[in-house]
């Protein structure tokens, strides 16, 4: 997807431009990637935002399958100007996101099980790469989600004990954005990078139960992979 | 110092020095603000001209020189309204001049009442002035220079001791009354101030006799001398006539707050010389012994006498530790549909207490104050072998003495007194409780008011059961629940029939006249006095006879006692909220127990109707009760068909939330779930968040009961992508708790409260204690001691969980869970688990969050957190200085403590010290302690009154 065409405030939730000390980190790749899809040269950190791309997508495309929304019903805003320097340790359990309405509250069954699947090595990789970006309620101590959707719920989920790492806004607390919209919206930048990648992605994992968590490829095409490379 | 009489003095000038100033204020008792002194001293004045008597006061020295300063003040002009009294105009009550120092002296009050014309007739007037008169010898033998200056000097402590119960101020307000609008009060101001026209110590004296002659009850005796006397005063020639007359008109007019003045004043000085007996009173009025509970800041006080005939006879201050507010107790009324009970009642130990002994020996006041902390416990442990158990040949007395055959000797009273013997062993209430029975021809309808008739054509006896007090009892059957009997009746032994025939039906004898007469039969029972008696029959002992007997039936069943003896005994005032029984089964226990004593009864149909309970206000239908938990499980199904997620996750946590109230005996609160789960299933209650803990307990829980809170988390975490907000687990400094949610569809999700499930499902709510009561009425199987541990019921003595305790607790959750088993299948409790989601075994519930309990160690630590962040220093850093607290909390009776010349009685003592330990709630409970020490040490050193400070035992 061009640049130019892509949204700003879409852009802004689904990477944030973060760096760490002066130096792009994953999720700064991964809107550099999404700005220029197919990069002459792979990095390891550009391969390191392709996988969290693929997970990323991994995750929405279930939640959308779960819910059944579909993009474009409302448009992000870009925060890149409000956005603080430094970072926040907040429980995981404070991170907070609006859903469409309390009467569409439903279980998401596909989407749970892929979080309940994953394995932990991922689930810290992943919280390592990418951070949300909240604001923070003084009220009643919760941390409104305005970036970096899936992450937060991956940290809630899996690690609801522990603090997590946040950038923050100063701002009051945003225009609610339903949570499915911002997964549908996700998918849709993000369909085109993972469709392209799809065969690189397992090529470069790990081993094979990454592959089949980021590609969705069964051990035995990955293997196959693996051979035709060796070969 | 007060600035007002820095103020008057420099006003004055230095003809006066300070020390004459304060002379002549003590003259007239001026209040320490010296709010309108110049004005008061003025009314002063004008009075002492009118009525020259009020210039004399031989019990003051220089009191001429006091006249002069007085008068100074009163020709002053300054302009200060405090000193002129300007303002004293404006204060909305014009009874009540020293607003806020009311009390303190009634001389000022009446001066400054008749300033602000608040009653302005001549009579109001002279009898006001002769108050005045009075007043000036009543603090002439009741407060010294000394103590009056401390008092000036002070800036908190009063000048009189318990206004209400002082006969000064209470004389005042008895002439405050005759001020009232009407004819009849304005008749009688009229005759009063006929009556005290002159102001002096005979007349005062000839009108103290005559009131007491016609006020007090004294020996035949005393009083043909003391009329005589009064006849000798007497002008005419019928003197003795003439004196009753006098005593009558007196009796009439004068009021008697008044009248106890006088008599307190001036009688003595009679009585002396006629030779008749002399009864010791207090010059400040009459002792109060009725429990009084004050409710402090921070510290309850509650005074009471304790066993009077025992050795450790005395009164007893206990102070408790004020509670706040439990937390997420329900508060807001039309909660529920239901007339829910009240909050329990408070029922943790005192953490201080004082004792004065009765009787005069130091060291036998130690041992009473001692043994009475003993008998407390003494008393509840409910002992089969009691001080006051009677042998079975003293039973079989008292029966023959209430079966004996009546004689026409006999009277009535004596009958009636026999009868309540009888009926005080076949009900265990006491001799007053019984003592006004009533004699009906048909079928009596007992009531509150009569709760103890004999149906004359059946004979049977009719009780009216005891009940719990509610503020708002219910008019009809509460939903779910059966209905009350309104009487338990027990047929009488054919033996006494005789006796209830002979004293006929509608012969109602006085109370106050039976009881002691039985009494005294119950005395001479056991043989005449002087020789060695057989056996030692008292009421009590009756009482725990049948009390001993009916706790074998019910194996210490506490409600049942309850409603039977209606005697509150052993915290069951707080059992009878919960437990209900069904009346004809507990006829069946009665009788059964009356007939241990008393032989067989004869037989004949049950009293109470079929099907009927008594006992708590909620007496639930299990079957109904089933029936409404199907049809929550029904919707709950309905639900999950429908993929109605978020009502199907409401109607878990309303599930949860009432197999939590089965499940743990649970209290009112909207955090069921315990937070504590100790090893093996044990969880730790702790629902009515006190500090120190002595309401907590150990409840086991049920093996599905915690399957079913696994499954609502496990629900719960399922739904929480889309509702993060959805999260029951609270992650607090002690660890996790569980929490119940509630998915608004319009506000989102929020705690869980009831209200919801009847706005949203039209469910009619249980009452939040719903498994107390069923629990409590469905456990007769369970031994007593059992049932109160589950509930959390216990008084000193009888706790379950104290390290000193022999509760078996292997048996006792054995027993606990058989009756959870069976309950959970006799009302339908079976999980509710969305089938999708149960098989999720990732996340594993965090529940128990903690095994951490809270100890008392825990417990002084946030004390001490508490006591630190209000910003009192620790004890250690304070040095107490007894006496200058002591000075600090009542100067006048502390200075009658170090001054020797004064007199200070015992009961001063103990109101001195309980009042210095109520100036100290805001410290620590040592710092308290500590106080309470030191002051009754010094109180023992100085004047030997036996007086202690203790810790109770927990």
């Amino acid at each position: 997807m061009a640049a130019a065409r892509l949204d700003q405030g879409l852009l802004f939730e689904i990477a944030p431009p973060i760096l760490a000390s002066g130096r792009p980190t994953v999720v700064a790749c991964l809107r550099k990637l999404i700005q220029n899809p197919d990069p002459k040269l792979w990095s390891p950190k550009l391969k390191d935002a392709l996988r969290l791309a693929a997970l990323t997508y991994q995750i929405v495309e279930r939640v959308v399958s779960d819910s059944g929304v579909v993009s474009g019903s409302t448009s992000a805003r870009s925060n890149k100007q409000k956005l603080e320097r430094g970072w926040l340790s907040v429980p995981a359990s404070t991170l907070v996101w609006t859903g469409s309405a309390a009467k569409n509250v439903r279980p998401l069954r596909r989407t749970q099980k892929f979080l309940d699947d994953l394995p932990d090595v991922v689930v810290d990789r992943l919280l390592g790469w990418t951070t949300p970006v909240v604001i923070p309620n003084a009220k009643n101590g919760e941390n409104w989600v305005v970036a970096g959707h899936v992450p937060a719920v991956i940290a809630r989920q899996r690690r609801p004990d522990a603090a997590v790492r946040v950038r923050w806004l100063r701002a009051t607390i945003p225009r609610k954005r339903s949570f499915f919209d911002v997964c549908a919206d996700t998918l849709e930048v993000l369909a085109p990078l993972y469709v392209l990648h799809r065969r690189f992605i397992a090529e470069i994992s790990i081993d094979d139960w990454e592959a089949q968590f980021l590609t969705g490829y069964s051990r035995a095409h990955f293997f196959r992979l693996k051979g035709w490379r060796d070969a | 110092m007060h600035e007002g009489l820095l103020k008057l003095a420099g006003h004055l000038g230095r003809g006066i020095d300070l020390s004459e100033l304060i002379d002549a204020l003590y003259a007239i008792r001026a209040p320490r603000s010296l709010k309108g002194i110049i004005v008061m001293c003025g009314q002063f004045q004008d009075w002492r001209q009118k009525y020259p008597a009020l210039n004399l006061l031989p019990e003051v020295q220089n009191y001429a020189r006091c006249l002069a300063v007085l008068d100074a003040i009163a020709g002053l002009s300054v302009p200060d309204d405090h000193l002129m009294g300007r303002k004293i105009a404006d204060i909305k009550n014009p009874w009540t001049p020293l607003f806020g120092l009311g009390g303190d002296s009634v001389i000022a009050e009446l001066l400054l009442c008749q300033r602000v014309r608040a009653a302005s007739s001549a009579d109001f007037e002279q009898v006001s002035a002769w108050l005045i008169w009075q007043a000036q010898r009543f603090h002439a033998r009741t407060m010294s220079r000394g103590a009056y200056e401390t008092y000036l000097m002070s800036k908190t402590s009063r000048l009189s001791k318990r206004p209400p119960g002082n006969r000064l101020y209470e004389a005042w307000l008895g002439l405050r009354r005759l001020a009232a609008p009407g004819d009849s009060a304005r008749q009688k101001l009229r005759e009063l101030a006929s009556l005290t026209m002159r102001f002096s110590p005979e007349d005062s004296e000839q009108l103290a006799v005559l009131f007491d002659l016609g006020y007090r009850r004294m020996a035949r005796r005393d009083r043909e001398r003391l009329l005589q006397q009064a006849a000798a005063w007497m002008p005419s020639a019928n003197r003795e006539q003439e004196a009753v007359a006098a005593v009558k008109k007196i009796r009439s007019v004068m009021p008697t707050e008044i009248g106890r003045l006088l008599s307190l004043l001036w009688v003595d000085r009679t009585r002396r010389s006629v030779r008749t007996k002399r009864w010791r009173r207090e010059f400040y009025g009459r002792d109060r012994y009725r429990p009084e509970i004050i409710h402090g800041e921070r510290l309850t006080e509650l005074l009471q006498r304790v066993d009077a005939d025992e050795v450790h006879a005395g009164t007893v201050v206990e102070f408790y530790p004020r509670q706040p507010k439990a937390r997420g107790g329900r508060s807001g009324s039309g909660e529920s549909t239901f007339e829910d009970d009240p909050e329990d009642l408070p029922q943790q130990e005192p953490q201080l207490s004082i004792f004065l002994a009765d009787g005069k020996e130091l060291i036998r006041g130690y041992y009473a104050s001692e043994g009475q902390q003993n008998g407390v416990e003494y008393g509840n442990a409910m002992l089969r072998w009691s001080n006051w158990t009677l042998s079975r040949s003293a039973i079989v007395a008292v029966v023959d003495l209430v079966g004996a055959p009546t004689s026409i000797s006999e009277t009535q009273l004596d009958r009636c007194a026999r009868l309540a013997i009888g009926l005080t062993l076949l009900t265990g209430r006491s001799l007053e409780q019984v003592g006004n029975f009533e004699i009906a021809r048909e079928t009596p309808e007992v009531s509150k008011k009569q709760p103890v008739m004999i149906g004359l054509r059946t004979h049977r006896l009719y009780l009216y059961p005891g009940e719990p007090d509610l503020r708002h009892p219910p008019h009809e059957t509460p939903p779910l629940c059966h209905s009350k009997a309104n009487a338990l009746s027990l047929p009488l032994p054919r033996g006494w029939w005789a006796l209830v025939d002979a004293i006929g039906p509608g012969n109602r004898m006085a109370r106050q006249r039976v009881v002691p007469r039985a009494r005294r039969a119950l005395k001479e029972l056991g043989g005449k006095s002087g020789r060695a008696r057989e056996f030692r029959v008292t009421g009590r002992g009756v009482r725990h006879a049948f009390t001993r007997a009916l706790a074998e039936r019910t194996r210490g069943d506490l409600g049942a006692q309850q409603v039977i003896t209606d005697d509150g005994a052993v915290n069951a005032r707080n059992i009878i909220h919960y437990a209900s029984y069904h009346a004809r089964r507990l006829e069946s226990q009665w009788r059964a127990a009356a007939e241990s004593l008393v032989g067989v009864l004869p037989s004949g149909v049950q009293g109470a109707g079929r099907n009927r309970y008594v006992g708590a206000q909620h007496a639930f239908d299990v079957s109904k009760l089933a029936k409404y938990f199907r049809s929550i499980k029904r919707r709950a199904w309905t639900a999950q068909q429908k993929n109605d997620w978020p009502r199907l996750f409401n109607l878990m946590t309303l599930y949860l939330s009432y197999w939590l109230g089965l499940g743990v005996a649970g209290r009112k609160t909207l955090v069921p779930v315990p937070n504590v789960l100790i090893d093996d299933g044990w969880a730790l209650v702790m629902d009515k968040h006190r500090i120190d803990g002595s309401t907590d307990r150990l409840v086991p829980l049920s093996g599905p009961l915690r399957d079913q809170i696994d499954a609502y988390v496990t629900f719960a975490s399922a739904l929480s992508i889309t509702a993060p907000k959805l999260d029951p687990i609270v992650r607090t400094e002690r660890g996790n708790e569980l929490r119940l949610q509630y998915i608004d569809l319009v506000k989102g999700v929020v705690p869980y409260r009831p209200k919801y499930q009847e706005q949203h499902e039209h469910l009619t709510s249980l009452p939040a204690n719903w498994g107390r009561k069923v629990l409590r009425s469905v456990s007769s199987q369970l031994p007593g001691r059992y049932r109160d541990a589950e509930m959390g019921h216990w008084v000193r003595g009888r706790h379950a969980w104290d390290a000193t305790s022999t509760f078996d607790a292997a048996d006792f959750r054995a027993s606990w869970l058989e009756l959870q088993a069976k309950m959970e299948k006799r009302l339908g409790f079976k999980g509710i688990k969305p089938v999708h989601f149960w098989k999720r075994d990732r996340l594993s519930p965090l529940w128990p969050a903690t095994s951490e309990t809270k100890t008392r160690a825990k417990a002084k630590a946030e004390a001490e957190l508490a006591r630190s962040s209000l910003g009192t220093p620790p004890p250690s850093s304070r040095k107490l200085d007894i006496v200058d607290l002591l000075r600090e909390v009542d100067a006048a009776r502390a200075g009658a403590l170090l001054d020797d010349k004064q007199k200070l009685l015992p009961v001063d003592a103990l109101d001195l010290v309980r009042r210095t330990v109520s100036s100290q709630q805001r410290g620590s409970v040592e710092w308290q302690r500590e106080g309470a020490e030191a002051a009754c040490a010094l109180v023992r050193a100085k004047r030997q009154i036996r007086i202690f400070a203790a810790e109770p035992r927990p």
